[in-house]
């Protein structure tokens, strides 16, 4: 095996592996029967994950080095927008999916990205645009295309239980067959530049960047299922040890009659400093050009 | 050998629950199982009810574990599979292993890829066999536990093996003792109410009396056996914690033992403050054995009151009663004894016999009332009788904080008066911590401290439960059990004249540990 691709291997196994990829909640989603509203809040945090990934691709594709790269880019892209789908780009079929929960993805194209979201794609933008192009290749390769269909099969069976049909789970299902062949054509657009030590690092650093943003995004997908449920029991630093001061404190301010009203404030001012799907993608594109 | 045990927690990290409110301890059945093989391997514990939800990961990770178990009881059965579903995935190689409570009344539920094997019975010698087997072998394809008493392991090709029952009659002073240094890092944040830092123990296991609503004495085959009094205070001089909770279901049962007990406590001068949980029948008919035991540490009792009715007592077969519960308070509160009392509102309950409870909590003022909702557990015969009618089978409802059966008033009604526990119990508590503080000021002021972050903690969690919205949204979207459907009219409800089931056989018992294993072609059980 060459030096390339033996760096390829371990890689993936290292990602297979990685916590960002076997998160804990994927494991409870696999395990426990969450119901069709708890998908709807993973969904809206999804959705703008899905709308923004052809940027990604659409980026380095005007950065990659040679036409080499480009094929393999583009062969991906083409099934982003549809050809394996029957014409149905992956933002619509997640849409569908959405649908299917009880949201409306009209309404949530409107609204302002959630939190969890908007820091995986200012992430991704950043490591697309700010750094190498293998560091970008190595975020959507092995971060992504590697990653995804490890993830979606602890998804699937849970969607199932859940009562959602084949069609309407056909997102997860299809990246689950696709992304097989997009890790592998982006396998091999990186075995022509994995051969230095330097790009070698250039790629993991990619990818280990985009999974520990997956890592962050699917705590913050955790908190809102939590959050969706009961709203006044979960506080952000957890399970960790309070101090009494601390949890004086945190009661105090829970007694306050307008705490929620202020909390309630301030998170809605915070989520209109966020901009919407169509927003991100406007920008990410006009870098691109 | 490396070997990672995880406490799972029963809800997604951070959320306020009833178990990190009210009472938290230590993970005996995790250093049971740990204190068995910690001499000779490399043992970890993690305890996720106090961890941030990346550590297990993080651990995996870092840790390489070869061996990964976990326990469960029903509540956290998602969660537990959810742990080991996560180790195989970041440490393939890692034997995972299952054990506790539900897995070994309902094994077939773990029954998964991810699980290689499942643990039935009380723990520790089969912990022991099983690890030295696997040091030997170190290949999940080549995994052999042929022999291993009380297991049922999955081999290379994915066969599920089922092995000969465990016996369960060994004496507990041959067991080897619970590693407390495995969970030393957590020290100081197990409590119970106020009382922190806290220490856990056992000194028995299993109960001589056979509540419907209760798996206990099936889990143990109707057996009792008790650790002697010389390993029961051992145990306690080894704490460095001023407060110790006795995890037995219950203490109070044998009163040779617990003589024995208080004499070998006056002998050695032990000064612990303990707390555990006893039957009101035994307290009411034993006034000078309490007031002795108040003399050798005793501060508080966590009994099953369950009603204020005889008729419902007797449904439920807890050989208890009315009279005897309220003269078991009253003892208790002369003697100083910190009264916490669990109630179980029925489903078929209408909006006087919530009213009627509440009275009667005011009536005997208990120190914590803790009121739930009758749930028939899996492994009871409540469940058994009763499982065809549950209108969910989410275990994660199972709380007792959520009716599982249909209910008589429409749920929204139903939660409206459970929810108003909170404020119609006060005049109880307010009652009886003023009894409490008169008798055992001298224990309570130095904690005031602690009684402030006990109180600002409850305070919060009452906020939630006084809202009937809470448990609603809890449970929206997961009523889809075989009785979601059914009318009132459909079910039966125990009552006095017919408990559910009639009788408990012990047929029923055997066939817990005989079952058939339905989802593979395993061996039959040798």
């Amino acid at each position: 095996m060459s030096n390339a691709r033996k760096f390829l291997a371990d890689r993936r196994t290292e990602i297979e592996t990685h916590p960002g990829v076997n998160h804990l909640l994927l494991n409870r989603l696999a395990t426990a029967p969450f119901s069709r509203e708890d998908y709807q809040v993973l969904a809206e945090n999804h959705i703008p994950l899905v709308c923004m990934f052809t940027s990604y691709l659409e980026v380095l594709l005007l950065r990659a080095p040679d036409s080499a790269a480009r094929l393999w880019l583009a062969k991906v892209l083409v099934d982003e927008y549809g050809e394996g789908s029957d014409g149905h780009d992956h933002a619509t079929l997640y849409g569908d999916f959405l649908t299917a929960c009880g949201g409306d993805p009209k309404a949530v194209q409107k609204g302002a990205v959630p939190r969890p979201a908007f820091e995986f794609i200012r992430t991704h933008r950043d490591l697309m645009r700010q750094r190498p192009f293998l560091v970008g290749l190595g975020a959507v390769g092995p971060g992504h295309e590697w990653a995804i269909p490890k993830m979606f099969e602890a998804i699937i069976p849970g969607l199932r239980r859940a009562g959602f049909s084949e069609g309407e789970i056909s997102y997860f299902t299809l990246h689950v067959e696709q992304d097989d062949d997009h890790g592998s054509w982006l396998e091999e657009a990186l075995a022509d530049y994995a051969d230095t030590a330097e790009a070698q690092a250039q790629i993991r650093e990619g990818a280990m960047a985009s999974l520990e943003a997956r890592r962050r995004f699917w705590d913050g997908v955790q908190r809102a299922i939590v959050r969706y449920r009961q709203p006044r029991a979960i506080r952000p630093d957890g399970p960790l040890p309070r101090s009494v001061p601390k949890e004086l404190l945190i009661t105090a301010w829970d007694g306050i009659p307008g705490a929620r009203r202020v909390e309630t404030r301030l998170r809605s001012l915070l989520r209109s400093r966020r901009p919407d799907i169509p927003g991100l993608l406007a920008h990410a594109r006009s870098v691109g050009r | 050998m490396r070997i990672l045990l995880v406490m799972p927690t029963p809800f997604e990290g951070g959320r306020l629950g009833l178990e990190n409110v009210v009472w938290l301890s230590e993970p005996v059945a995790l250093t049971s199982v740990g204190g068995a093989v910690s001499d000779e391997h490399e043992v970890q514990i993690l305890d996720m009810r106090l961890e941030r939800e990346q550590s297990l990961a993080e651990t995996l990770v870092r840790f390489r574990p070869d061996l990964v178990g976990t326990t469960s009881m029903t509540t956290d059965a998602y969660q537990a599979k959810a742990v080991l579903r996560t180790a195989k995935q970041i440490v393939p190689s890692a034997l995972t292993a299952i054990g506790g409570h539900h897995p070994t009344l309902s094994p077939d539920e773990f029954d998964e890829p991810y699980i290689d094997v499942i643990v039935q019975g009380e723990g520790e010698r089969t912990f022991q066999e099983l690890v030295e087997r696997w040091d030997g072998q170190r290949s999940i394809g080549q995994l052999d536990l042929s022999g291993v008493s009380g297991t049922r392991w999955r081999d290379g090709a994915g066969v599920r093996h089922l092995e000969a029952q465990r016996s369960q009659k060994r004496s507990l002073d041959s067991l080897p003792p619970p590693d407390r240094s495995l969970v030393s890092r957590y020290q100081g944040r197990y409590f119970f109410l106020m009382m922190r830092p806290m220490a856990s123990i056992f000194t028995s296991r299993g109960c001589s009396f056979d509540c419907n609503f209760c798996a206990i004495w099936e889990y143990y085959e109707r057996r009792v056996r008790y650790l002697s009094a010389e390993k029961i205070v051992d145990q306690m001089e080894a704490c460095e914690e001023k407060y110790i909770f006795i995890l037995d279901d219950n203490f109070l049962v044998n009163r040779k033992r617990l003589r024995a007990f208080c004499d070998e406590i006056e002998r050695r001068g032990v000064k612990k403050y303990w707390m555990t949980q006893g039957r009101t029948d035994f307290v009411a008919d034993n006034p000078e054995l309490m007031e002795r035991l108040r003399d050798c540490g005793m501060l508080g009792l966590l009994s099953g009151y369950e009603s204020n009715d005889d008729d419902n007592l007797a449904s439920l077969r807890k050989r208890s009663n009315y009279d005897k519960n309220l003269r078991a308070n009253r003892l208790l509160e002369d003697l100083g004894i910190f009264s916490t009392g669990i109630f179980m509102v029925r489903p078929d309950w209408t909006k006087a016999q919530f009213q009627g409870l509440y009275d009667y909590i005011n009536t005997l003022k208990i120190g914590l009332p803790l009121v739930t909702i009758l749930t028939p557990l899996p492994g009871t015969q409540l469940y058994r009788a009763k499982k065809h009618e549950l209108v969910t089978t989410d275990h994660r409802l199972f709380d007792l904080l959520h009716p599982v059966l249909p209910t008589r008033l429409p749920r929204e009604e139903f939660y409206a008066e459970f929810a108003r526990s909170v404020d119609a119990m006060k005049p109880s508590i307010r009652a009886a911590m003023q009894a409490f503080f008169k008798r055992r000021r001298k224990i309570l002021l130095p904690e005031l401290k602690n009684l402030a972050w006990f109180y600002a903690r409850t305070w919060r969690f009452q906020r939630l439960v006084r809202d009937p919205q809470t448990f609603l949204r809890d449970e929206e979207g997961l009523l889809n059990g075989p009785g979601a459907h059914l009318s009132w009219d459909d079910i039966r409800y125990p009552d006095a004249q017919a408990p559910e089931p009639m009788d408990a056989s012990g047929e029923k018992v055997d066939s817990l540990w005989t079952a058939d294993l339905p989802h593979s072609e395993g061996r039959a059980a040798k």
